[in-house]
Formats: C-alpha cells, sequence, structure tokens
C-alpha cells in the first residue's frame, strides 16, 4: 500500500504526460505540491520572483514544444498570472496553469474567505478548458484531459483549481488500484491528421493555375516547426510569401522569396498591388495575416484562395475559399509540395508582378521604418543587428520585443536556420521578452539565447535577473534606452543588473563601442550580460 | 451625434466634445480626481483631455499592472471613485491582479481599457484577440460594461461610477472603442460643460428602526461578556471616531475585522488589540468567551473566522448592523438584525445610552482579563525580540520593527504595509493608528503592491510623508516603479525586512520539518534602490535603525532602508492564521513530533515551542 495525497497525484500526473519544469511562487496551500515535485526523480522546480513571470516562462518553455506548467496559489497569486495566461491564450500555446483554491466547503458561493474569488471564471474566457478538482479519485483524470485540450489544434492554456482539502487529503492506495489510476495507456492522440488526396488536388490545382500566386503564412507553422516543410512547398511552387511577425522564423531571413512581414504591407498602395494576385494561398492563418487577407479579398473580389487549417472551422471562415484544406501543418504541407511538384506545367510566375512586389516591398520598407522610430536610432539598431548577423548561428534563439526592435529586426535579421527568433510586437502585451526567453533557455540549455528589448518593455520583469542567476540561465541581453529620455529618471540599467550579480555595461555609443567580439565574449559567459545601450 | 445612417460626424461644432474629453468631463463631473494611466498611443486622447483640467491629476506607471492597485490605494484614502486606465487586450487582462485585490477590499476603482477595433465577422482566427475583458472581470467587479456608441459613454460611465459606490461598492470595468474616444458629438440636454449636474447621488443614511435599537441596548445591558466587532463598513461611514466613543462609554471591548485593521485606536481604554488575530490569543479568548456580539458593518470574512465555530463560541448572540440586508447573518446567523448606516446606528445607540437612568453593568473585569492577552502577547514577542541571538548575526524582525514603530506614531505619516510576515509582525506590535493611517490589501493579501501604492497614497496626501514597511519577497514584484520615486522625488520611506526568505511559507513548512523552493538569493536592496538613483542603507545593527530612520524621515526626498533580519524567526500567531486558513491542514505534526524537532534543532525549538504555548491558549 502507498499513501497518496492529492499532492502527489498532481504531480504524478503531470510527470506522465511529460512535464519536466514547473514554474511556480510558492504559497501555503501548495506546499505539498512542492514537496511532491522535490521528491520527484524527473521534475524540477523554478521559482521566479513573480507570478506573472512564471507564467511567461511556461510559454517560453511550451514554445520549444514541451510540455509547460505553471503553478500560483490562490487568489493574489493566480490574479498575477492570469494576465500572463492570457498572453498564452492569445499566442496558442499549451501552458498547463495548476492552482489551489480555498477549502471545498468555503468555495463557490464565495464566503468571503481570505484570497478566494472565483477563479475559474476569471480563466474561463482565456483557456481552453478549465475544471475544478473537487475529488482527488478525478485528478489524473481531468489533469489528462486538460493537456489534451491544451495540445489539441489551436493550443492554448488551460487551468486547474484544487481546494486545498483535496491537495491535503490522503489516501492509501494498493498497487493494484495504483494501476488503475495511472494505467500504462494512451490518453490522448499524439498522431497527424492526414489531408483527404482530393483537397489536395484540388489545391494544388487552383495553384498550378496561377501566374500571381502569394503566400500568407500564419503563426502555426511556426508553432508545428513547419518551416523545413513549408520551404519546400514555396520552392516546389515558387511562390512568394509574406509572413505574419508569429510566423517570421517559419522562413530564413535571407529567403529570396520572403517578400517582408505582413507588417509592411498594411497601407493602401501596397494593398492595391499585392490586390493583383489571382491566387491567395493561406496557410495557418492568424490574426495578422488574416486581415491582410480580407484587405486583399476586399480589394480583387475575383481572387482565388486556397487555405490549410488545422482547425477545421478556420478554413472559409475570413474569406471565401476556392479550396480548403484540414490537417496538420506538415503532413499537409509535404502533400501539397509534391502535388504542386507533380504537376505539369507547375506555377506560371509572372515576373514583372513579383519584381514589382520586390520594389514595392523595399519601398514599403522605407516608409515602414519611418513609422516605428526616428532614422537615426533605427540607424544604430540596424547596425547591431547586423553585427548579429554575423555572430549569431542557426542555434542561437533570438527575442526581440518592442515595435521598433521587432520591426527593425525583422528587416534586418539575414538568418539561416528556421525556427530560432521570436518577435514580440507590444500591440497585445508589453513585457513578456525576458521571462519568455528565461524560459526558453529553460527548455534549450544547449543553446544560446539573446534578447533584444525596448527598455520600457524590459522594465516591467526586470527583477528576473534574480532567477537567471539564481538558476543559471545566461542570456545576452540588450537593452535600447531612448537617447532623449533623461537619465536622471532612469533606472541605471548596468548598476541595476550588478546589484544582482550580473555583469551589466553602459553602450552610449554603439557605432564604435559595439564590435562582434564583445558579442562572442558576451555569449560565451557563463553567467550572461546585460548591454544598456543608448540609441 | 449620431447621423440617421449610423455614421458620426467627426468635425468639431460648437459645444461638441470628443469622446475623449466627455468621457474625462463625465469622470470630473462624478468627482474623479485622480486617473492611473498607462503610457500608450491608444491612451493619449484621453490624457491630453485631462491634462487641461486643473482638477485632475494623471499618473502614468511604469507598468500598467500598478494602474489598478494605485487607484485602489487612492480611493481608500480619499473615499472618492478612483480611475485606472489601459490599453486593450492584455493590457487590459494586466488588471487582473489589481482588479481581484480592489474587489476583495470592496474599493470604488472604475477600470477603463480601451479596446481597439476588433475588427467584424465570426473567425475563429479572431476569436481570441476579440476575448471581452467585462467576461474575464465578470466575477471580481460589481459592474462591467462594453460602450458600443458615443452617445452610450455618459450613461455608461455614471452606471459604473454609481455602482462602485453602491451599499458595499467595488470595481467596475468599462470598455471603449478607440473610435468612441476620437468621434465627436454635442451632449444632448446637457449643454456646456458643467450643466450636467450631479447624477452620482449622496446615499441618503439609512436610520435604523427605534425598536430594533431599544432592543440592541436592552440585549447588551444583559451580556455578561460583550465585544464589540466592527468591520470596514464601520470605516466607508466615517465611523470611526463614534465607534471608538460609544466603546468606551458603554466599557464593552473593541475588536475589528481585517477590513477594518487600522480602525481601532490603541490609544482608546477598550483596545483589545489589533484586528482579527493579529490580537493573538487575546482574539481568541475574546471570541471564545463572548455572550453578546455587536457586529457593526462586518460581515465576518474568513480571516475574522467566518464567527462560527469552532473559532468563534456557537452560543454567542449576535446583533449584526449592516447598510445592505444581503450581508446580514451572511456567515453566523444573527440574534437581532438591523439595516442601518454604521454612523446613524452608532448615534443612535449612543444617545440611548445617555438616556440610561440605571448605570451599566461593570464589564471591566471582562475588559481587564482580555487587555491583560493582548499586553502579554506583545509583551512575550518584545522579551522574545531582546533576548534573540542569531546564528547568522541578523536581527529578530520584531526587535528591527519597534523602534521603527515608534517612530512612526511619533509622525503623522501614512504608512502602506506589503509582504506576508512583515504586516503580521507589524500588526501584532500594534503598528495602527486611527482610520485611514495603515494601508494592507487585507481582502486579497496581495504580494508586491507596496511601492504603487506608497505612490499613489504620497499622490493623495499632500504633505504627509508615507512610509512603506515592505517583505523583500514583496518588494521586488513591482521594484520598476522605483523609477517614478526617482522621477518626482518623492519623500517617501521604503523599509525592507529582508529575512531572506518567503518566511510566511517557509514557517508553515518549517511546521512540517522541512523546505523546499522558499529560501531566496541573499540580495542588497539598497543597491537596487541606488541604480534607481534613490539613496538607501543597508543596516545589520539594532543601534543604526533610529539614526537611519531619523534621517529618512527628515529628508526631502526618499530613501530605502534595508534591514538584515532573521528567517528562522516568525510570528506565533501564525499558528492563529493556520487554524482560520487551513483549519490545521498545515499542522498534520502531533505535538511530540514538534518537540523532538525542538530538541534537534534548539534554534527553531524556541519558536515551536512559542507556537506550543500560543496554540494552547487559543484552543
Amino acid at each position: 500500500m502507498s499513501t497518496y495525497l492529492g499532492a502527489d497525484l498532481i504531480v504524478e500526473t503531470l510527470a506522465r504526460e511529460g512535464v519536466r519544469h514547473v514554474f511556480t511562487v510558492p504559497g501555503g496551500q501548495m506546499i505539498p505540491i512542492h514537496y511532491a515535485i522535490d521528491d520527484h526523480e524527473s521534475m524540477e522546480l523554478v521559482i521566479p520572483r513573480h507570478e506573472g513571470a512564471a507564467a511567461l516562462m511556461a510559454c517560453g518553455y511550451s514554445m520549444a514544444g514541451l510540455p509547460s506548467c505553471v503553478m500560483t496559489t490562490v487568489g493574489a497569486g493566480i490574479a498575477y498570472e492570469a494576465g500572463s495566461l492570457a498572453f498564452a491564450w492569445r499566442e496558442r500555446l499549451p501552458v498547463i496553469s495548476i492552482a489551489p483554491q480555498v477549502q471545498s466547503h468555503k468555495m463557490k458561493p464565495i464566503q468571503e474567505n481570505l484570497q478566494a474569488c472565483d477563479q475559474d471564471e476569471i480563466f474561463a474566457p482565456i483557456t481552453k478548458f478549465h475544471a475544478i478538482m473537487y475529488h482527488r479519485d478525478r485528478i489524473p483524470a481531468l489533469i489528462r484531459r486538460a493537456v489534451k485540450f491544451a495540445l489539441s489544434p489551436e493550443p492554448g492554456p488551460v487551468h486547474l483549481d484544487t481546494p486545498v482539502d483535496v491537495i491535503f487529503g490522503f489516501k492509501r492506495v494498493s498497487r493494484s488500484k495504483k494501476k488503475n489510476l495511472f494505467p500504462d495507456r494512451q490518453f490522448r492522440f499524439d498522431g497527424k491528421v492526414i489531408p483527404s488526396r482530393e483537397s489536395v488536388l484540388n489545391a494544388a490545382r487552383v495553384i498550378g493555375l496561377s501566374a500571381r500566386a502569394l503566400v500568407l503564412v500564419g503563426r502555426n507553422v511556426e508553432r508545428s516547426r513547419a518551416g523545413e516543410y513549408l520551404m519546400k512547398f514555396l520552392s516546389a511552387a515558387g511562390i512568394p510569401v509574406i509572413t505574419s511577425a508569429a510566423a517570421w522564423s517559419s522562413v530564413p531571413g535571407d529567403s529570396e522569396l520572403r517578400i517582408g512581414h505582413a507588417g509592411l504591407w498594411r497601407n493602401d498602395t501596397t494593398l492595391r498591388l499585392l490586390a493583383r494576385t489571382d491566387t491567395l494561398v493561406l496557410i495557418e492563418a492568424d490574426e495578422e495575416t488574416g486581415r491582410l487577407a480580407r484587405e486583399i479579398v476586399a480589394r480583387n473580389g475575383s481572387v482565388l484562395v486556397v487555405q490549410t487549417a488545422e482547425l477545421a472551422s478556420a478554413v472559409g471562415s475570413l474569406v471565401p475559399v476556392t479550396a480548403g484544406i484540414t490537417g496538420s501543418v506538415i503532413p499537409v504541407l509535404e502533400e501539397l509540395a509534391a502535388s504542386v511538384k507533380s504537376r505539369e506545367g507547375k506555377t506560371r510566375v509572372d515576373r514583372e508582378w513579383l519584381s514589382s512586389l520586390m520594389k514595392a516591398g523595399e519601398f514599403a520598407e522605407k516608409g515602414f521604418l519611418r513609422g516605428i522610430g526616428p532614422a537615426q536610432r533605427i540607424k544604430r539598431l540596424s547596425k547591431v543587428f547586423d553585427t548579429i548577423n554575423s555572430i549569431a548561428g542557426p542555434d542561437t534563439l533570438i527575442v526581440c520585443e518592442g515595435s521598433m526592435v521587432c520591426g527593425s529586426a525583422m528587416l534586418r535579421l539575414k538568418r539561416e536556420g528556421l525556427h530560432n527568433t521570436v518577435m514580440l510586437d507590444d500591440g497585445y502585451s508589453a513585457g513578456a521578452g525576458f521571462p519568455l526567453s528565461l524560459g526558453m533557455k529553460c527548455a534549450f540549455k544547449n543553446r544560446k539565447v539573446i534578447l533584444f528589448s525596448d527598455a520600457d518593455s524590459f522594465k516591467r520583469h526586470s527583477r528576473e535577473i534574480q532567477t537567471m542567476i539564481r538558476y543559471n540561465l545566461p542570456l545576452v541581453i540588450f537593452l535600447f534606452q531612448d537617447k532623449d529620455r533623461k537619465p536622471r529618471e532612469e533606472v541605471d540599467f548596468a548598476r541595476f543588473a550588478k546589484s544582482f550579480g550580473l555583469e551589466g555595461r553602459i553602450i552610449t555609443d554603439p557605432d564604435r563601442e559595439m564590435n562582434g567580439r564583445m558579442i562572442r565574449d558576451a555569449l560565451e559567459s557563463p553567467c550572461g550580460v546585460l548591454f544598456d545601450m543608448t540609441l | 451625434m449620431n447621423k440617421p445612417d449610423g455614421s458620426v460626424k467627426k468635425a468639431a461644432s460648437p459645444g461638441s466634445l470628443t469622446g475623449a474629453e466627455l468621457l474625462v468631463a463625465t469622470l470630473a463631473d462624478a468627482g474623479v480626481k485622480f486617473i492611473f494611466m498607462e503610457t500608450h498611443p491608444d491612451t493619449v486622447p484621453v490624457r491630453d483631455a485631462a491634462l487641461h483640467r486643473k482638477d485632475m491629476t494623471v499618473i502614468e506607471p511604469v507598468s500598467e499592472t500598478c494602474c489598478v492597485p494605485m487607484a485602489d490605494i487612492c480611493a481608500r484614502y480619499t473615499g472618492n471613485p478612483v480611475v485606472s486606465l489601459t490599453a486593450g487586450g492584455g493590457h487590459c487582462l494586466n488588471q487582473v491582479m489589481g482588479m481581484t485585490t480592489a474587489w476583495g477590499d470592496k474599493t470604488p476603482v472604475i477600470s477603463i481599457g480601451i479596446a481597439p477595433d476588433r475588427g467584424t465577422g465570426t473567425s475563429p482566427v479572431f476569436d481570441r484577440e476579440r476575448t471581452d475583458p467585462c467576461d474575464v472581470f465578470s466575477s471580481i467587479s460589481v459592474y462591467r460594461e462594453s460602450v458600443r456608441e458615443w452617445s452610450d459613454l455618459r450613461d455608461v460611465v455614471c452606471r459604473g461610477v454609481r455602482e462602485s459606490q453602491s451599499a458595499k461598492g467595488g470595481t467596475v470595468h468599462i470598455e471603449i472603442p478607440q473610435r468612441v474616444l476620437e468621434e465627436s458629438g454635442v451632449p444632448d440636454g446637457f449643454g456646456i460643460l458643467g450643466d450636467f449636474g450631479c447624477f452620482v447621488q449622496e446615499q441618503a443614511p439609512v436610520r435604523a428602526e427605534d425598536d430594533r435599537m431599544d432592543a440592541a441596548i436592552d440585549m447588551l445591558l444583559r451580556a455578561k461578556r460583550p465585544v464589540i466587532f466592527a468591520g470596514g463598513g464601520v470605516v466607508k461611514a466615517g465611523a470611526a471616531d463614534l465607534l471608538n466613543e460609544f466603546a468606551r462609554k458603554a466599557g464593552i471591548p473593541l475588536l475589528s475585522s481585517m477590513g477594518a485593521m487600522d480602525l481601532v485606536d490603541p490609544y482608546s481604554p477598550m483596545f483589545v488589540g489589533p484586528s482579527s488575530y493579529l490580537a493573538g490569543e487575546a482574539f481568541h479568548y475574546a471570541i471564545k468567551k463572548a455572550d453578546v456580539v455587536l457586529a457593526v458593518g462586518t460581515c465576518f470574512s474568513g480571516l475574522d473566522g467566518f464567527g462560527l465555530p469552532p473559532l468563534w463560541s456557537g452560543s454567542i448572540q449576535f446583533i449584526q448592523i449592516n447598510i445592505d440586508p444581503q450581508y446580514i447573518a451572511f456567515n453566523p446567523p444573527a440574534a437581532l438584525s438591523i439595516v442601518a448606516d454604521a454612523r446613524e446606528a452608532l448615534l443612535q445607540l449612543s444617545d440611548r445610552l445617555d438616556g440610561l437612568s440605571s448605570p451599566l453593568p461593570d464589564w471591566t473585569r471582562w475588559t481587564e482579563s482580555i487587555k491583560r492577552r493582548t499586553r502579554e502577547h506583545v509583551e512575550r514577542i518584545t522579551r522574545e525580540a531582546a533576548r534573540h541571538k542569531s546564528r547568522n548575526g541578523r536581527l529578530h524582525p520584531a526587535a528591527a520593527l519597534l523602534p521603527i514603530i515608534e517612530k512612526i506614531k511619533a509622525s503623522d505619516a501614512l504608512v502602506c504595509v506589503d509582504g506576508g510576515n512583515t504586516p503580521l509582525w507589524s500588526g501584532m506590535l500594534a503598528l495602527l493608528k486611527g482610520p485611514r493611517r495603515v494601508f494592507y490589501p487585507t481582502g486579497m493579501a496581495t504580494l508586491g503592491v507596496g511601492i504603487p501604492m506608497t505612490l499613489a497614497l504620497k499622490a493623495a496626501a499632500g504633505k504627509r510623508r508615507v512610509i512603506l514597511v515592505s517583505g523583500d519577497g514583496s518588494l521586488l514584484y513591482n521594484v520598476q516603479e522605483l523609477e517614478l520615486v526617482k522621477k518626482y522625488n518623492l519623500p517617501v520611506t521604503v523599509i525592507v525586512n529582508n529575512d531572506s526568505a518567503w518566511n510566511m511559507i517557509r514557517a508553515g513548512e518549517i511546521m512540517q520539518h522541512r523546505c523546499v523552493g522558499t529560501a531566496l538569493p541573499e540580495q542588497d536592496y539598497a543597491a537596487i534602490a541606488e541604480s534607481f538613483g534613490i539613496p538607501a542603507r543597508r543596516i545589520s545593527s539594532l543601534g543604526d535603525i533610529p539614526i537611519v530612520i531619523d534621517a529618512a524621515l527628515a529628508s526631502d526626498g526618499p530613501m530605502l532602508i534595508d534591514i538584515l533580519t532573521d528567517k528562522d524567526v516568525y510570528p506565533d500567531s501564525l499558528a492563529s492564521f493556520i487554524r482560520v486558513e487551513f483549519m490545521g491542514s498545515l499542522m498534520p505534526l502531533p505535538l511530540k513530533k514538534m518537540l523532538k524537532f525542538r530538541q534537534n534543532e534548539v534554534h527553531m525549538g524556541r519558536n515551536t515551542m512559542n507556537i506550543i504555548k500560543y496554540l494552547m491558549k487559543t484552543m
């Protein structure tokens, strides 16, 4: 007979679902869960200084494609977490959130208990699945279901509440009963959804007939790490491609087929040029490419549209579709590439249109850059990225945060390799970059991680430098400060970093002081380096 | 105004207002004087409109997460509704922490999100971007609404302000589309600004029924061991002085709930300890032995033990006075229920006492038996602190806090408290002096709001100095806001009880003889403050504390004082917390195992023995 606390059941189930790191901030109600994680041979606690940072670290970790878990305590703990879980919700990241609740007899309806609120209701609109684990016997099944929902098409966060009496309550379990609790069986589909042959052939036929086809690529290609397959399809079809910021890294920075990111093509002149396309191929459309597709169709009602999506209900939901394909990203792209390749005559690319697109892209770049910041700052920022191009290998992970930083990076980073850059525009939320980078470093211990961030975004979670040092997660951080700011009103980041034991350097003149060797040394530093750079 | 085809004219006409101007005018008319606003392009129109008004102060914290906590403390201090304004999407959803905290304390905070244009159509591609913050805030607000058109704006905001100030009051969330702020129109029927009239009516105080008041006095006179238990409703009604006076006149011991933790005047002869279990065993003794409890403006929260057994005696006769009938007998049953404004009810009770022909019963022995326990508790802590010999040269937190508290008591400073054990130590050592002097997020016990709250309090408090007493775990949550402290060179003092641990949780772990993940790196918080340009001192000697505090209080600018304290010391009344909150579930170790623990670890053992003694006194 073994004795299981509710906490043990939670941890054992998570471990069997593949969770290896739990990002958490301690709370009295979570003590036995932390004990159980500490006892578990394959699990590790990572404790940052803020629940929101814990959730964002879990987001970064899940970007690596690993099951990721955040645990925060009842009431204020989950309240701090919720804002960051909303980021996972919007970004389609399968983060498993688990939190204690007050005793089951004190919750729902609330009884004016300390720290008690209907936390399941806070999470309901920003999670794919939420539940209260009222009884310890349901813990394994509910966690499995939550993980399944988190990972299924259109991934996203899930949340489970556990009353404190269920966490602390214990039960003696015989060996046979334990087997029933944790049967050696599968609890979720882990295969791929294969598209129907007919739908692929139909799409290939439409693409094959086009002369001015255009591909728009969205976030899920990046999440599915399907860049290699996307490139095979693009090369086979010879079609120009525009990615959203979220999918920027699914096409190599130096690819000739890339005609920029969706943000470049927002004004009416460039949109009219795009609208000359005869066939629009929407691959896993997201918000950014979805809007662009609508703008194009609004200007050209006769355009043929091919749409592929993992989620069946997304096909045809944005614009009327000529040929739709439902299936997992990789098999869809594989089959599409094969079908396009095997077609006689292949796609006839209108070279004139292609070259006008390229020219318009260059023109759009200038306008775009004017819109994101002063020329001098952009120039200096670009120089930093030029230096990085010669240093960062295909394995180096780069995270960019802030509209000016991302805008410059998307135009200047010419990187080999795929899925190695994350762009975080601050449109939806700001400040995620640093904890996200720490989470990625946690998942990819052997890869170098560089964070480029505007200083204002970084400030929000700057305290996590302590977590970076404590858990030995060395990052190279470039912070960009506005030269026009009054220095006395700003934190001295180099000094701030040093107070945590991180090497901090001030760069007042990047043109003179920045060089490749400095960055190479920083990448080799065992603790990481923070560069506080004035633009 | 809207054209017949639904479009809105953009051109300004005489008397016309943009949505942003209309919003600011409406808020000003409703008595809003402070807006805590995220710096974001979407909030600029409102900021510009607000900056044109002399009666409106706009403060922009570094992180939008701090907007609501700042509005919260400002509303609690001024008693008026205060606005938090952020951009939409994730920016707005980052307000969940602040909203939950303010909701827990029933503070009239109006949160406004500027919603981006979410587009039309029903594609699942846009579903998540379109998540409505009103849905997320539904369980942590008393009212939420999305403005659809320019013409709805004023009505929605007016209703929001009214609801935030309803009987119990609380948080409100309003979503305003960006386009509505840019649209213009002439407010129908209201003419020029200033003719709006007062649309937020002062709530007429509700008087109690006379025969019920007579019955209440009758019950109190017949009681052998009466207690007054006061809640946040008394603070809200501005009746703290009346309550203290009534308790003194009647000779009845006075306790407060956590929601009114600074209500009771510590120098009142009827004061039997700080609020709730901060009073230690005195609180437990009083609520076990009382036969009649006059409960004013409280609904007995979890921190107060719900007014129910096992903490409270099951035979107590409760006289419950509340302005909201829904909150009468919310937890314990009422022997006598009275719906009334706390102030009015206390005046009525006071009049009746004055009119009594016979002398009041003498409850001195009863009162003294509680006060003796209060004294013994504080004396025990002080004694322990004095004889503390740390193995690592660190100070006893109580020993460090005592001279600070004396200095604070001698000033007119306002105080924010942040942390886990830090508020407990502060509360037990009576860092309390009248209503609206000490601020702590009682309902949710949220960590990390100390710095933003201190900033906002300073903005609202004029010339009065503001002091933050914070734990080290909580200090880093919103440390970025020190930038604002420096920017405005605010004369605030930040005191850090630096025990290098999540020590409230660690104390719970020590009772189980095992600590996991609750130690914090030894951090120099003075160095962090200095990186913001804020003068700071690190203290490891008791003798330095009064000198440094004097210097900080005399300074025209900010100062941070990092005091190194011993993590192996924790407040014995934590056992109350564990009894109340976890029903003992954190204490599976039997007493004899705890005693064995004592033999193994002499230093820890003293704490454990204190806990055991404490438990024996409170059971």
